[in-house]
């Protein structure tokens, strides 16, 4: 009893087992012989009741029963949600250092139903070494008695203090280590702390990792204690030699709950609180320098790595961009890997290759992908090669250079578009073309033929061979135009004329030479009225002329009848025709065609 | 005595032509041993004794490339384009040149611009003066259609073809003009030493306010204007850079096309 204490681990790790989320049982996983520890039950449940005595193996139950209600309600959505807790604690005493185990814990629950919890693990620790020390025992012994303490005697300066961890010892150049400051402290730490000068990582290129949960317990030199990672640092050795990295220093505040057994029937608890400052831990670093001879074409790169090459297309067009690709993927300095520079043929234009590292802290390596993409567009059209790529590195494992050869491309260039043969053939020319032989003669002024007058007497002999044309051509029509008036004007005339001699023959009696007239009268008509010459003048085409002309069947009938009549009457003289009627109706025929005229 | 005086007049004849291919022919062969300056010296001797080619102009500004006088051989190319603008190598030299000159002027020509100035380049000026003849003749065969012609068809063909045919006749012609009459296109130099000063005002002896262009050999520059300073031998020219920009330019330091 005399020792008789405990800690409540606020930070600590509870271990928590829920059963059918409504007993839960917290206790540490870990206690130390001849401390004190407490085992608490809640219970999602206020009218609960837990058995008083809870026996556990090795442990010596020192107070159990005390109970604490409390009542949440949230509101979510307007619907009222209200919880009770109850919470039943147990303080014990750890006996003797083993692994036992907490036996399941039945509880009542209200409306008759039981839970149980899960029987738990619990390793009870050799008592400390330190803790028999006579600096720690004064103050828990006047603490025992109920005196008061404070706090700087109850905090001891081993407590707290700060670590810089190297997961490696000895390095080569460029090869990552992981750096972790870690906050030690025996006491609950609360997370607010100050740092008050900073890490240092002199010849280091560091960068910081993102801590998921900073806080741990940890055994450290037989003891347990609640740790804080500050700080986890990738560093990449910049030089060969013995690095030192420093923790800086850090002022934080402690508290503990301390439990006075002040005589009374409940123990007294009280937080006690202290502000430490630490000093800076120095921690040191081998780098070995990097093994020569170094190859070629190694650039730097430390780890394990797999590199692949890959063109997306082989058969390319002029102006037309491909991607080549260099993917590289593994442990190691991959945040630092150099672009690999690639040899691109002349015709083919590379711009600037883009690089896209992908890296991730996992299980204390540093594992990614390295992708350098390269644009190319070809400039020409033929066959060219993208030449092999080496990627060297340096693997600290089996401390030699490792080189992968990536294949080469052999790639054909077509014709694209956008780019005219003219702007190729220029681009191609080094040198101007060669001399033209001078021809002869020489002249002191240079003659074109635009300037010739001769050229332009062309011009103006062919504006004048058109304007000659068109001068005969309207004189011609004027001509013909008359001939056909004067033809019209006529016809009638040299018609009446002809029908009077035609009267005349009748009068004599002379019916032949009648006919004759009254023949050549219609046919002379007709000639000049159609424009049909004498040779022309046959019945068939008179007809088609008439109709032509506007005639109606039954006058174009009347007149070639005529012409019929008068024909006979030159063969067949015995016969004595009606010329009085021959006439009238030759007089009607020409005034039919006259009245077509006039429609017309 | 007649006939003798026919001799001597083909005998001298003769020998002119002899000699004017020897000159050039001269040149031609010392340019291929690789003789450029005594190339140079010959060609400008059979320019002044004999006259002018587009092909003896090619010739000497490939030998003044040879000699690395980019500005002169620049001229050169000039000239020869400016007795027939459809010489080929003679324009291809030339945009060679042109990429060994300092100073790229920006291009601000015009889509159309352009598309003329390939036009007048893409036939010899004589072949421009018989295009624009045969186009002549054929506008009066369509204006004979349509007038003489009884056939609709073939007077609507005469009519539209006829207006059709006179604006081509007309641009053809306005073409065979330009392309025969090098001093239409506009008067231009080229900076014959290696670096010219061009000033905002006339003159040598201008203030410093009168802010210094540089501007080096073989740039084409396009002259708008002269003046004669009072106390000085030469010329100043006043020259369009590009087409926002104009500049005054001693007449010592270009050569005129």
């Amino acid at each position: 009893m005399k020792a008789s204490r405990f800690y409540i681990f606020l930070v600590s790790f509870l271990a928590i087992v829920s059963l059918k989320a409504q007993v839960r049982l917290d206790v540490a996983s870990q206690v130390n012989e001849g401390r004190k520890f407490q085992l608490t039950l809640v219970i999602n449940d206020a009218n609960s009741s837990a058995p008083s005595r809870i026996d556990i193996p090795n442990c010596r139950m020192i107070y159990g029963g005390a109970q604490s209600t409390s009542i949440s309600a949230t509101i979510d959505n307007g619907n009222v949600r209200r919880q009770e807790t109850k919470k039943i604690s147990y303080t014990f005493l750890a006996e003797k250092a083993s692994t036992v185990t907490i036996p399941a814990i039945t509880v009542q629950l209200s409306g008759g139903k039981t839970a149980q919890t899960q029987p738990r693990k619990l390793t009870i620790l050799p008592a400390d070494q330190h803790v028999s020390g006579s600096d720690r025992t004064s103050p828990y012994d006047s603490m025992d008695d109920g005196a008061r303490v404070s706090p700087e005697s109850y905090f001891s300066a081993n407590d707290m203090f700060v670590r810089i961890v190297i997961d490696k010892s000895t390095v080569y150049e460029q090869e990552p280590v992981i750096a972790t400051v870690k906050l030690y402290s025996r006491m609950s730490m609360s997370a607010k702390f100050q740092m008050l000068t900073q890490p240092t990582f002199e010849g280091f290129l560091s960068e910081e990792l993102n801590v998921a949960s900073p806080q741990s317990t940890e055994t450290y030199d037989g003891k347990t204690y609640n740790t804080y990672i500050v700080k986890r640092c990738v560093l990449y050795p910049q030089k060969a030699g013995t690095l030192k990295v420093t923790s800086g220093t850090y002022e934080i505040t402690l508290e503990d709950l301390v439990t006075f057994s002040s005589g009374l029937l409940l123990p007294d608890q009280r937080i006690v609180q202290k502000t430490v400052q630490t000093p800076d831990k120095t921690a040191t670093l081998k780098v070995l320098p990097l093994p020569e001879p170094r190859p070629a074409t190694f650039d730097g790169a430390v780890g394990s790595f797999n590199a692949t090459a890959s063109l997306s297309s082989t058969s390319l067009r002029t102006n037309d961009p491909v991607t080549y690709t260099v993917k590289i993927t593994g442990t190691g300095n991959i945040k630092y890997l150099k672009t690999p520079t690639l040899n691109i043929p002349a015709g083919i234009d590379q711009y600037t290759p883009k690089t896209d590292i992908d890296a991730q802290y996992s299980g204390g390596d540093i594992t990614g992908t390295y992708t350098a993409t390269y644009t190319l567009v070809p400039q020409e059209v033929g066959d060219f090669q993208i030449p092999p790529l080496h990627f060297t590195y340096f693997n600290p494992q089996t401390k030699e250079y490792k080189t992968i050869d990536l294949s080469g491309y052999n790639v054909k260039v077509a014709k694209g578009s956008g780019v005219s043969d003219h702007e190729t053939v220029t681009k191609q020319m080094t040198d101007i073309l060669h001399i033209h032989p001078v021809k002869m003669p020489l002249t002191h002024r240079v003659s074109y033929v635009y300037h010739q007058s001769w050229y332009w007497a062309l011009y103006i002999i062919a504006t004048l061979a058109f304007v000659v044309a068109i001068f005969v051509y309207r004189r011609r029509i004027r001509l013909n135009a008359d001939v056909r008036g004067r033809r019209l004007a006529r016809a009638m005339r040299v018609a009446m004329k002809r029908f009077k001699a035609a009267r005349t023959m009748m009068a004599e009696n002379k019916p032949d030479k009648f006919h004759a007239e009254i023949n050549k009268a219609l046919t002379g008509y007709l000639s000049d009225k159609l424009g049909i010459p004498a040779s022309q003048l046959v019945r068939e085409n008179i007809a088609t002329q008439l109709a032509d002309y506007g005639l109606d069947q039954q006058a174009t009938d009347n007149i070639i009848a005529i012409l019929d009549e008068c024909e006979m009457a030159r063969f067949t003289p015995d016969a004595h025709p009606d010329l009085q009627g021959l006439y009238n109706k030759v007089v009607d025929a020409v005034k039919s065609i006259e009245n077509v005229k006039k429609q017309g | 005595m007649k006939r003798h005086i026919l001799y001597i007049i083909f005998a001298l004849l003769a020998t002119v032509s002899i000699n004017a291919q020897s000159l050039a022919q001269k040149a031609d062969s010392a340019y291929s041993k690789e003789d450029y300056r005594l190339a140079i010296k010959l060609y400008h001797q059979a320019i002044d004794t004999d006259g002018v080619s587009p092909e003896i102009y090619y010739n000497l500004g490939n030998a003044y490339y040879r000699i690395s006088n980019i500005g002169r051989a620049m001229l050169c190319y000039q000239r020869a384009l400016n007795i027939d603008p459809s010489y080929a190598d003679a324009r291809t030299n030339l945009e060679f040149v042109k990429t060994k000159i300092l100073d790229r002027p920006e291009d601000d020509s015009s889509f159309l611009g352009n598309l003329h100035e390939r036009i007048i380049a893409s036939c010899s000026p004589n072949a421009w003066a018989w295009i624009a003849l045969a186009l002549f003749l054929a506008l009066l065969g369509c204006v004979a259609l349509y007038i003489f012609s009884n056939n609709i068809k073939a007077r609507k063909t005469g009519f539209f073809g006829g207006i059709c045919l006179l604006f081509v006749t007309i641009y053809c012609s306005v073409v065979a003009f330009q392309s025969s009459s090098p001093a239409s296109r506009g008067k231009m130099a080229v900076i014959t030493i290696p670096t010219a000063n061009l000033r905002t005002e006339p003159g040598s002896e201008s203030n410093d306010k009168s802010r210094v262009i540089p501007l080096h050999e073989g740039t084409l520059l396009e002259i708008t204007d002269s003046i004669t300073m009072p106390g000085e031998s030469s010329k100043w020219y006043n020259v369009k850079i590009n087409n926002s920009t104009s500049a005054w330019i001693n007449s010592l330091d270009i050569e005129l096309i």
